[in-house]
């Protein structure tokens, strides 16, 4: 396709200061794809979200809990383990209305992994597609080389059994509100891994690593 | 230069409504209290420009539209977790659509953690990839917010390669008046993208 020049655009009459003010969003333009029309039925999609999804109170105490006070809240995670379960079937309980997560999971790191890295999951109750609506937050991972990502995964039987997406990271290593979405039985699975995957890594290393204690059917 | 300005002056008070003079970052606060029209504010600023991330990410349209509308749900729901001392409005919402789109493209397969399949190094560099995502995404948002007018000449001579006489013809107006159009639209661009250039350099 021609692209015609910048003084075919805009006339001959400009001084070469004018010209040169332009120049740099003519060159910009000239870089890029169009815009995309948008589809019809997309408008409609999205206009009707504000009534069909709730909005999530992404501070809710016990994250802001959790980032203030990582390490106790690390060594308490430990200790409660065994009553994991009590708490998360009364969470889940009491997060019915959609707007409350179901179970809050707190990845650690593994041996590969910094001590700092963690991910934090919000789990949702199941939307009206039937996934479960995961929201996770992730700090300490490492840079990742070309054509590297992270994946979240369920496990069974020590292998990765199910992808519940991929994200990157930061130049410090974060990531916030990554949305994921699991449509499966958390039961069926051992554990929560984040593995980083790409090439480089012809075996998948897992670098954070928390038990499924969300208790679903 | 003189009309050029005047015509700029007089568009900034015509064509850009209340709506236009607020701040992504502001829309961004009123869409986590509930505003559903700052949501559709948001939505008509950047419903393109996070379609054209899908489509340049995505081969599958339909996967791309699904990635938009699934970051507009993150979006909505999500807009609470925005700080505006951690970055501009535009810069959240990309990584919002960068996530949703990565989150699109995954594949399930069913893997080992003994015996991860070697990926073959196809892809181009990513930073390369991420600095002309960003350079697009900047390019098509400002873009989006010129006025309807200016937006497009614009199109027509730089995505259509329609020449000046052509898009004058087409629109039925004076050749002066789309070249007018042409430097006021590039004029507001260039105030726009100011240093785009040299941020994705660096």
């Amino acid at each position: 396709m021609e692209k015609h020049d910048l003084g075919d655009l805009v006339g001959d009459d400009l001084s070469d200061a004018e010209l040169d003010a332009l120049r740099e969003a003519d060159e910009l333009l000239r870089a890029v794809e169009p815009l995309p029309e948008l589809p019809e039925g997309l408008s409609t999609a999205v206009s009707a979200i504000p009534h069909t999804h709730e909005q999530l109170d992404r501070k809710s105490s016990r994250r802001q809990r959790f980032a203030r006070r990582r390490p106790a809240v690390l060594a308490a995670a430990a200790a409660l383990a065994g009553i994991a379960f009590a708490i998360g079937w009364l969470v889940r309980g009491g997060g019915e209305d959609g707007g409350s997560p179901a179970d809050i999971v707190t990845l650690e790191a593994t041996q590969h992994a910094s001590n700092e890295a963690s991910m934090v999951i919000d789990v949702f109750p199941i939307d009206e597609g039937g996934n479960w609506v995961l929201l996770a937050d992730v700090d300490g991972l490492g840079p990742l080389g070309e054509g590297q990502h992270y994946e979240l995964w369920l496990t069974r039987n020590n292998r990765v059994a199910a992808s519940c997406g991929r994200f990157l990271v930061d130049d410090n290593g974060q990531a916030h509100d990554i949305w994921f979405n699991a449509p499966y039985r958390f039961s069926e699975f051992d554990d929560w891994v984040v593995t980083r995957e790409g090439p480089g890594n012809e075996r998948s290393r897992v670098l954070l690593r928390a038990p499924v204690t969300t208790r679903t059917s | 230069m003189t009309t050029i300005v005047a015509e700029h002056e007089t568009e900034t008070r015509t064509s850009f409504g209340i709506e236009s003079q607020v701040s992504d970052g502001e829309l961004m606060l009123r869409i986590a209290k509930g505003d559903a029209e700052a949501f559709e504010e948001i939505y008509r600023r950047f419903a393109r420009p996070i379609l054209g991330l899908a489509r340049r990410r995505l081969a599958d349209p339909g996967k791309a539209e699904d990635a938009t509308q699934e970051t507009f749900v993150s979006i909505w729901r999500s807009a609470g977790s925005f700080r505006p001392e951690r970055g501009t409005g535009s810069a959240w919402l990309f990584a919002v659509a960068r996530n949703s789109i990565i989150d699109r493209a995954r594949q399930r397969t069913e893997t080992t953690l003994e015996e991860a399949p070697e990926q073959a190094s196809s892809e181009p560099d990513p930073s390369e990839v991420a600095e002309s995502d960003w350079l697009a995404w900047e390019v098509h948002t400002a873009l989006e917010r010129l006025p309807e007018r200016e937006q497009q000449v614009l199109s027509m001579a730089y995505f259509s390669g329609l020449s000046q006489t052509e898009i004058a013809e087409r629109l039925e107006l004076p050749l002066g008046t789309v070249k007018t159009r042409t430097r006021s639209g590039l004029s507001r661009m260039a105030t726009l993208l100011e240093g785009v250039k040299d941020r994705g350099e660096a």
